[in-house]
């Protein structure tokens, strides 16, 4: 999770507590010593109790595909220097797929979770979360899940997949007659009478599900009304 | 008669016993003016945490303050630059601005937290 440090016009700066809280590890303020859950972003204990750091959207993504989206990105490089950085540690890069994991949406006051093996049934969802039209799609070949809203020129839009543009960048296009042709990855209109113009993305955060579950007990979970292959009836 | 909060962990009793007294009162909402309505939580659709004593989260099995150091004065690089990046390793990515930036999950892992600012924005990148 990524979120803005700035509250009541004050910056806070953070360090590690080391302690834990239903498996999620807690930060302190240096300025008031009160514990902040790293996954919600509220502090839950400490004169800070009750407040909230706004999230910035974030996204958990392969690195080939962030700097396909974003050329221009720049990338924490490792400090030669320290010994923690000599290795990599997260040697099987699929872990976080492997396990059951899911994105978790926040839009109008409210959570959901798409589980990955749903998504793969219904790789594009359009619906409301929190009263907000969202849409969550999933890239199988990369493994990638993002979340646009849907609103674009106070029109509420209605997406489908479009053909890949160069190098294998997904696509979603407007259906109807104004129809204009997105990246999926960037939200960025590339082709139409809305060229130029971008979708704005959605708080989400690549969760496992069952961490989820711990944190969002009022959270709804999306479930993909196609059922799995072996699922499917035998035709007779 | 039985108490009424026999039968009641220990922990609602105080609960139980507020609403027994509440339940005895006479009425005032069908003379008094209908309560303002109450405002949503700001927290609305996060789950209620309950109080929590800094005490109770003290466990030897956990890290000590610190040992986990956050990464404060952040090093970038250029996509292109960036030897020390595969292309399926994975990173979490943030736009802020007109600022993309990638943190890989490899490095992510050593420190759990980097602090920093771009474009006037000061942030927080936990994992």
């Amino acid at each position: 999770m990524v979120y803005a440090r700035t509250l009541d016009g004050a910056v806070l700066d953070f360090g590690h507590s080391g302690q834990l809280y239903r498996s999620a590890y807690l930060l302190y303020d240096t300025g008031t010593n009160s514990l902040w859950h790293n996954a919600t972003g509220r502090a839950l204990v400490g004169k800070m109790r009750g407040r909230r750091l706004e999230p910035i959207p974030s996204r958990f993504v392969r690195w080939d595909v962030w700097k396909t989206a974003y050329p221009a990105t720049r990338v924490l490089a490792k400090d030669p220097a320290n010994p923690l950085h000599a290795r990599d540690v997260y040697r099987d890069r699929n872990l976080a797929l492997k396990l059951a994991a899911g994105l978790g949406v926040r839009a109008g006051g409210e959570d959901r979770l798409y589980e990955f093996p749903d998504l793969d049934r219904t790789p594009l969802v359009q619906e409301r979360v929190g009263g907000v039209p969202v849409a969550v799609f999933w890239h199988g070949p990369t493994q990638t899940a993002v979340a646009w809203e849907r609103t674009l020129d106070g029109k509420v839009l209605d997406l489908r997949r479009a053909a890949d543009g160069e190098g294998g960048r997904p696509r979603l296009e407007e259906t109807g007659e104004a129809r204009s042709v997105f990246d999926a990855m960037t939200g960025e209109a590339v082709e139409g009478p809305r060229a130029g113009k971008r979708l704005a993305p959605v708080l989400s955060s690549h969760w496992e599900v069952y961490a989820w579950m711990a944190h969002h007990r009022t959270g709804s979970t999306y479930r993909a009304a196609v059922p799995p292959p072996e699922e499917l009836p035998e035709v007779k | 008669m039985p108490r009424m909060s026999e039968g009641v962990p220990p922990r609602f009793r105080a609960l139980a016993a507020a609403l027994a007294v509440l339940a005895a009162m006479p009425s005032a909402a069908a003379e008094g003016p209908a309560p303002a309505p109450k405002p949503p939580p700001v927290d609305a659709g996060l789950d209620p945490e309950p109080a929590i004593r800094r005490e109770a989260l003290s466990d030897p099995r956990n890290l000590r303050r610190d040992e986990l150091p956050p990464i404060r004065d952040p090093k970038y690089a250029g996509a292109l630059e960036a030897r020390h990046m595969d292309g399926e390793e994975w990173v979490l990515g943030v736009v802020i601005g007109k600022t993309a930036l990638a943190y890989p999950v490899n490095i992510l892992n050593q420190h759990e937290i980097v602090v920093d600012a771009v474009e006037g924005v000061p942030f927080l990148v936990c994992w």
